[in-house]
């Protein structure tokens, strides 16, 4: 499987913050939904989409007052 | 919950006639019936004629208690799946069905204003019936009750009258009831509780559904409105008509349509019901699908909230439960009724057989293993379904509505709006699927083959038309000519009991039909390949048309060996 460098991963992250930036606070939590059922599509393969699903999960925090 | 005063309502919905069938009190010894009854049925709606007609096919007569005089008033449940026509069929009334009901192949579902999905239930040419059809209940129960008027010495409906009380042990079962005014008792072998969700008898043994129940509400209004949209399922998501929730419709006979609409959790179900309230809410929605220059009005009100219930047990002692007295489904992909007579035929054969002696009463649990395993696979997909329907949580709706709005420009992820419409249950797993040979394709033991055209002395016909109230072997001979040991089992079988037929599918020669046997001609060898047979190869049917085994050299010890562990025999 491919795997992202890390400026890829730059890459891949900033085009992530500047997309929720623009969906805004109203869209954002739609639009992420959205990224993960594309994602999931890409991914392919059940078992590591439920390990990042769960992975996702774990030891969540509460956001700090800037996020 | 019907909104008609209770007599507009009785007398006509479309072409249908509403028939009060008066009571009638059976002679009575000081308040008992003398005649003891083999089989009493508690409830006569689809699924307790049904079984009342299934043993009937068996001799095995049964009295049939319904509390009301007419059968049920609104529509209900208006979708009969393709395994549903095919029991229908064996009950010998699915004509009348066919020539009311319409038959459909799939349907659409919008976002807002846009087709995201266009699903088709599996259909091809070879099929003997169509996937599914709709029509009303009460003209199901009709076509069942006119079917059981034709039956008087096998199938005794008491109208008005309801059961009131319970006794029963390992000898029988004693049960009160009142007709009218007129209090008595009366005793049977066996009771078959299909009183449905709110069941007496269930109650009365004190007995739970458990499961999960959903928070989301649905009404669910039937107008008459002529239009000549097609039949098919149409789902609307966050329409014009109802934002941020859910909208249904369903053709039905008689230019009767349903539409089912979601309302907000915390809604108030007897305001939400109010007449002037449910046609504001259906004037909208013609105008948004471009039919409200029709003339149309409302007929049937009722409400709707989703849960997904099971008894632990199906069998307490002399006491059965089928239908939705067993188990609660979610309206969501048809499996309520349709569950119900996979019930009753499933357990039909299994009374039969051990009322007539031919098998042990541990026939009749297996009655609970297969048709428990059967809800848990129907309430998976029904749950699913359920959920995307009636989102249960925050996640569910937020999920949906990323799946909803990029299904137009991905349409592989539009499935998951796929109303997962019932199919028929295979029973694999089950302790009445017998060891047998290894086949490449064909049929599981514990499913129900595939349905394909064949010749027989009486025309064309289908595998499906095969199994009846006998066990059916199908023997894969291409020349008609069984081996000659294989033969003479098969003769022994056919003379014994309980009740054997032989089937053999040959490729060439003459159908033909001679007591227990007939020879069915395959002529492209379409039957041979859909069972995966080889020559010789023989399918076991049971009398509900699941495979019992399948073998590929079969002995007259595996024959028999195969009868003594179906009738639950050491």
């Amino acid at each position: 499987m491919p795997r992202l460098d890390e400026l890829q991963r730059d890459e891949a992250y900033r085009a992530c913050c500047l997309a929720i930036s623009a969906a805004g606070p109203q869209r954002e939590t739609l639009y992420l939904a959205r990224l993960v059922l594309l994602l999931m599509e890409e991914v392919g393969d059940l078992p590591r989409c439920l390990a990042a699903v769960e992975a996702a999960a774990r030891d969540l925090p509460t956001p700090g007052p800037a996020a | 919950m019907a909104i008609l005063s209770r007599e507009t309502a009785m007398s006509r919905i479309g072409s249908f006639e509403f028939f009060r069938h008066p009571t009638r009190v059976p002679p009575l010894q000081g308040g008992r019936e003398a005649q003891r009854h083999r089989v009493v049925i508690a409830g006569g709606g689809p699924v307790g004629l049904g079984l009342a007609l299934a043993l009937s096919r068996w001799g095995i007569a049964s009295v049939v208690i319904e509390a009301d005089h007419t059968v049920c008033e609104g529509s209900r449940a208006i979708c009969i799946s393709r395994r549903s026509l095919e029991i229908l069929d064996q009950l010998g009334v699915l004509a009348p069905f066919l020539a009311k009901g319409l038959p459909w192949e799939g349907g659409r579902s919008f976002y807002r204003g846009d087709q995201i999905l266009h699903f088709r239930m599996p259909h091809d040419q070879r099929q003997k019936l169509p996937p599914m059809i709709n029509i009303q209940q009460y003209w199901i129960e009709q076509f069942l009750v006119e079917a059981a008027q034709r039956l008087p010495e096998l199938i005794d409906i008491r109208w008005g009258t309801e059961v009131t009380g319970i006794e029963h042990n390992d000898a029988g079962v004693a049960l009160r009831a009142r007709a009218g005014d007129t209090p008595y008792s009366l005793q049977a072998d066996w009771l078959v509780a299909c009183d449905g969700g709110q069941s007496f008898v269930r109650r009365h043994l004190g007995l739970k559904l458990e499961g999960t129940a959903f928070e989301g509400k649905y009404i669910i209004a039937d107008i008459e409105l002529a239009s000549d949209y097609p039949t098919e399922r149409r789902a609307w998501f966050d329409p014009a008509s109802n934002p941020g929730y859910t909208v249904l419709m369903h053709k039905q006979p008689d230019d009767i349509w349903r539409i089912d609409y979601q309302i907000p959790d915390d809604a108030d179900l007897d305001e939400a019901m109010q007449p002037a309230r449910v046609t504001g809410f259906i004037r909208g929605h013609l105008a948004m699908i471009g039919e409200a220059h029709r003339p149309w009005k409302l007929v049937w009100t009722s409400a709707y909230r989703a849960g997904a219930m099971t008894l632990a047990d199906y069998r307490h002692g002399r006491v059965l439960f089928a239908g939705n007295s067993a188990h609660a489904l979610p309206i969501f992909g048809v499996r309520g009724l349709n569950s119900g007579w996979d019930d009753a035929f499933n357990l039909s054969w299994k009374l039969a057989f051990v009322l007539q002696g031919w098998a042990g009463e541990r026939l009749l649990d297996t009655y609970t293993e297969e048709r428990i395993h059967g809800y848990r696979v129907n309430a998976a997909s029904a749950i699913k379904s359920t959920e995307f329907m009636a989102p249960p949580s925050r996640g569910f709706w937020l999920m949906r509505e990323a799946a909803l709005s990029l299904a137009l420009a991905r349409p592989e992820i539009a499935s998951v709006a796929n109303p997962r419409q019932t199919s028929t249950i295979s029973y694999e797993g089950s302790s009445l699927n017998l060891p047998g040979d290894d086949f490449i394709g064909g049929t599981m033991p514990g499913s129900v083959p595939d349905d394909c055209p064949v010749e027989s002395a009486r025309g064309p016909c289908h595998l499906s038309d095969l199994p009846g109230p006998h066990l059916t072997a199908v023997l894969f001979a291409s020349d008609g000519t069984p081996a000659p040991p294989l033969d003479e089992a098969l003769r022994a079988l056919e003379g014994g009991e309980p009740p054997w037929c032989s089937v053999i599918v040959a490729r060439l020669g003459e159908p033909w039909r001679q007591g227990r046997r007939e020879q069915v001609i395959d002529p492209e060898g379409l039957a041979f390949s859909r069972c995966g047979a080889l020559e010789g190869s023989l399918y076991l049917l049971r009398p509900d048309g699941h495979v019992a085994g399948r073998w590929h050299r079969p002995t007259a010890a595996t024959l028999q060996a195969a009868v003594a562990s179906l009738c639950a025999r050491p």
